[in-house]
């Protein structure tokens, strides 16, 4: 069963009395473990189908199936567990908690709510993390003392501390250099193979597109290439262009 | 030490220049709190102890008036005029009284005013008033039952002549009067020199001649005036008209007792209606001392002994105050006695309530500056919150509840505030003791109220500083729910946003 489903997933946002649609109706699937990249131009509705899928936003209409749950409907308090448990965020401007040090930051998911790993597994997972993205003599300092790339690999290691099934990560590379932004793709495909997580990441970088398994192309907000492990399935999730289009 | 914690003090330490507007307002606030605390504390106890111990007691005993209420002051009436009521019914009352436990002294009292008075023509034709004011011969009076009041108020040092005694007709008058008096009446005064004293009551003026038996000075002068006069209670009764048909001996020149003794009503208008060789024959003395001596007769010194306006007394301990005032009034209303027991600030009437005035003032004070801490606070908060809201959208993506956030800021908003507020509370404290070591003195009657006696004495007790700390805790956590709803508004999908 595909961990992500979305079908007919619309979106507009409002300019004024103006209806701006920012997604037209996709539809697609993401298989468990895969590395996922959604790629288009700026404004091609790609981090809004991001948001979407992390459940910080919500359909105008359509629905979005994760992990086999349909989460239309679901109450803030709901969705605020739902993120919590299954799903890691990873920001472009890193989003880091300014008075953590990096390790505080990377336990800081732990605090807010039961996870399935017990307390007693905290420390060394940390540590493990810490080490899988390479700070380990970086533990101790505030993230204004960090390099972008750096900030960037505590921002994964957050990302993956409660153990989620999928890792989201909204333009990851859009603020570092471009070998910096390469490093972080690599360690993003090395931790999404050793330790299974899907990941799936918004870019409008063409070089570290094609290091996915999994491409899905936006243009104007509609699925315009959908290729997992260089086949085309766009047939099976199909763009489908809204009804007033 | 849990994270939401850990993370308010290195906000409050990370936001310095806001958490520095923030922790100066919560300071200075609990600062004025304690200092001002300090000072009313102070104030209340000078001016309870200046009148429990100088004039009311712990427990006061008057009669009712339907115009308002009694104090040693007399009657709060809107025009002003009622009279004081005595206490109905005496024996009665002082039979509950003697028999209440816990109210070991006391003594009965009769209140009144004064002036002294002089007759012009005594004075060269030249002499101008312009350097005494009225009241440099206002007297207060207490007409004192001598026999128990000096035993329940040990509060003067005489400084010439004697106490008043049982029986002993006279005035005492304070140090300062007696020169102010001195000056007035051109002439050195001396113990034993008499006295023209016009009483007025709400029954009109009455005139007295009584001789000065002694010169007192307040062993605490506090916020006592200087007007404040003792007078035996015969003599006051007089003076405040409430002898009407008593036994009262009257001293009268021959020619006024010749003229009372006519009976020939036309002579009174006659040009020999005075003439002693013809009236006072019908004056027998003799037979009139007679009379007097009978047994039963009225004895001048007891009569009116009933005539009492006031009983004041001293509990065994001040626990017993309150619960001794209570039995009081329950006795009374049983009896159905008019009467009513109270405490010092009953007593003292208005010049207590001053008390009361200082802390509401200080009240609605404190309030108004809360008002615009909570204002100041709160659009600081607001600006941090505002700053903030990709990393409480953060929060909110990665998983934190709306309750995460509202914590969060609460503990940042509780310990910025308490340790804000312990330090201008510790501040407070400093200054209290500093001013107490420097000793200001009072000079007039207003800061001798507000310090409660001769010198500034301010005392902050752990229950006032406890208390500024808890009220600018208040403060800041209120300050911070408008701010907070805002942020609890923030949805996660904010923390996509470019910072």
């Amino acid at each position: 069963m595909p961990i992500i489903q979305l079908r007919s997933v619309k979106k507009d946002y409002f300019l004024g009395k103006v209806i701006v649609p920012a997604v037209k109706g996709v539809s697609f699937s993401i298989e468990r473990g895969d590395f996922v990249s959604i790629a288009g131009p700026s404004g091609s509705g790609k981090s809004t189908i991001l948001n979407m899928i992390g459940l910080i936003d919500i359909p105008t209409s359509g629905e979005v199936i994760i992990d086999g749950k349909n989460t239309k409907g679901l109450s803030d308090q709901e969705l605020t567990r739902f993120r919590h448990e299954v799903l890691g965020f990873i920001f472009q401007s890193f989003n880091l908690i300014p008075v953590l040090n990096v390790w505080e930051n990377i336990e800081f998911p732990l605090l807010l709510g039961k996870t399935r790993l017990p307390k007693s597994e905290w420390k060394e997972w940390i540590d493990f993390l810490i080490g899988e993205v390479g700070l380990g003599d970086w533990r101790n300092h505030k993230p204004n003392e960090l390099s972008g790339g750096q900030r960037q690999r505590v921002a994964i290691a957050r990302a993956l501390v409660t153990k989620p099934s999928i890792v989201l990560a909204d333009e990851p590379t859009a603020n570092l250099d471009s070998a910096t932004g390469e490093q972080i793709i690599d360690l993003m495909k090395k931790i999404n193979r050793e330790i299974e997580t899907t990941f799936i990441f918004s870019t409008h970088d063409a070089k570290i597109v094609n290091i996915a398994d999994h491409i899905i192309r936006l243009r104007d907000g509609t699925i315009i290439e959908n290729r997992r492990n260089g086949e085309d399935i766009t047939d099976e999730g199909a763009t489908v262009a809204s009804a007033e289009e | 030490m849990p994270v939401i914690l850990r993370m308010a003090f290195r906000n409050i330490r990370e936001h310095r220049s806001k958490s520095l507007i923030i922790g100066l307002l919560l300071a200075m606030g609990a600062l004025i709190l304690v200092v001002g605390t300090a000072f009313i504390n102070a104030s209340e106890a000078g001016i309870r102890s200046t009148f429990s111990d100088v004039y009311t007691g712990d427990i006061f005993i008057s009669g009712v008036s339907s115009e308002g209420p009694v104090s040693l002051f007399g009657v709060t009436s809107v025009g002003g005029m009622a009279q004081t009521p005595t206490i109905p019914d005496y024996e009665k009352v002082l039979s509950i009284v003697k028999s209440t436990p816990h109210l070991a002294n006391t003594s009965s009292l009769a209140t009144g005013f004064a002036m002294v008075t002089r007759e012009e023509s005594s004075l060269p034709e030249d002499e101008s008033e312009s350097e005494t004011q009225p009241q440099d011969r206002f007297l207060f009076l207490f007409g004192v039952d001598a026999s128990s009041y000096w035993s329940l108020f040990d509060a003067v040092d005489i400084v010439a002549g004697e106490r008043l005694q049982p029986g002993q007709a006279g005035l005492m008058i304070s140090e300062g009067q007696f020169a102010k008096l001195s000056k007035w009446l051109k002439k050195p005064l001396s113990i034993g020199d008499t006295l023209l004293i016009q009483g007025f009551s709400s029954i009109g003026f009455r005139l007295r001649e009584l001789p000065v038996v002694g010169v007192f000075r307040l062993k605490d002068q506090g916020a006592s005036p200087e007007q404040l006069a003792y007078i035996d209670i015969e003599s006051l009764r007089v003076m405040s008209g409430m002898t009407v048909g008593a036994n009262e001996p009257i001293q009268l020149k021959p020619e006024e007792t010749n003229m009372l003794s006519t009976d020939d009503a036309d002579a009174l208008f006659g040009e020999d209606v005075l003439v002693t060789s013809e009236t006072s024959k019908h004056l027998d003395v003799n037979a009139i001392a007679a009379e007097l001596s009978k047994p039963g007769a009225v004895d001048p010194l007891k009569a009116d002994e009933g005539a009492w306006q006031f009983i004041v007394g001293k509990a065994d301990s001040p626990q017993n105050i309150s619960r001794t005032i209570v039995s009081l009034n329950q006795s009374f209303a049983k009896e159905g006695i008019q009467a009513v027991a109270g405490n010092w600030q009953t007593a003292s009437g208005p010049y207590g309530q001053s008390v009361d005035v200082v802390r509401i003032v200080f009240a609605v004070a404190i309030i108004i500056l809360s008002i615009v801490a909570v204002i100041i606070i709160m659009n600081t908060f607001l600006i941090s919150v505002i700053e903030r809201t990709s990393e409480i959208g953060t929060m909110r993506a990665i998983g934190a509840g709306r309750g995460f956030v509202r914590s969060m800021f609460a503990a940042e908003s509780v310990v910025l505030a308490a340790v804000s507020a312990s330090i201008g509370a510790a501040l407070g404290l400093l200054v209290t003791v500093v001013l107490r070591a420097m000793h200001i003195e009072a000079t007039n009657q207003f800061f001798l109220v507000l310090f409660g006696g001769k010198y500034m004495n301010p005392v902050a007790t752990a229950g006032n500083v406890l208390m500024a700390i808890l009220v600018m805790i208040l403060v800041g956590f209120i300050a911070h729910l408008y701010p907070v709803s805002l942020a609890l508004k923030i949805q996660p999908v904010r923390a996509m946003q470019e910072e």
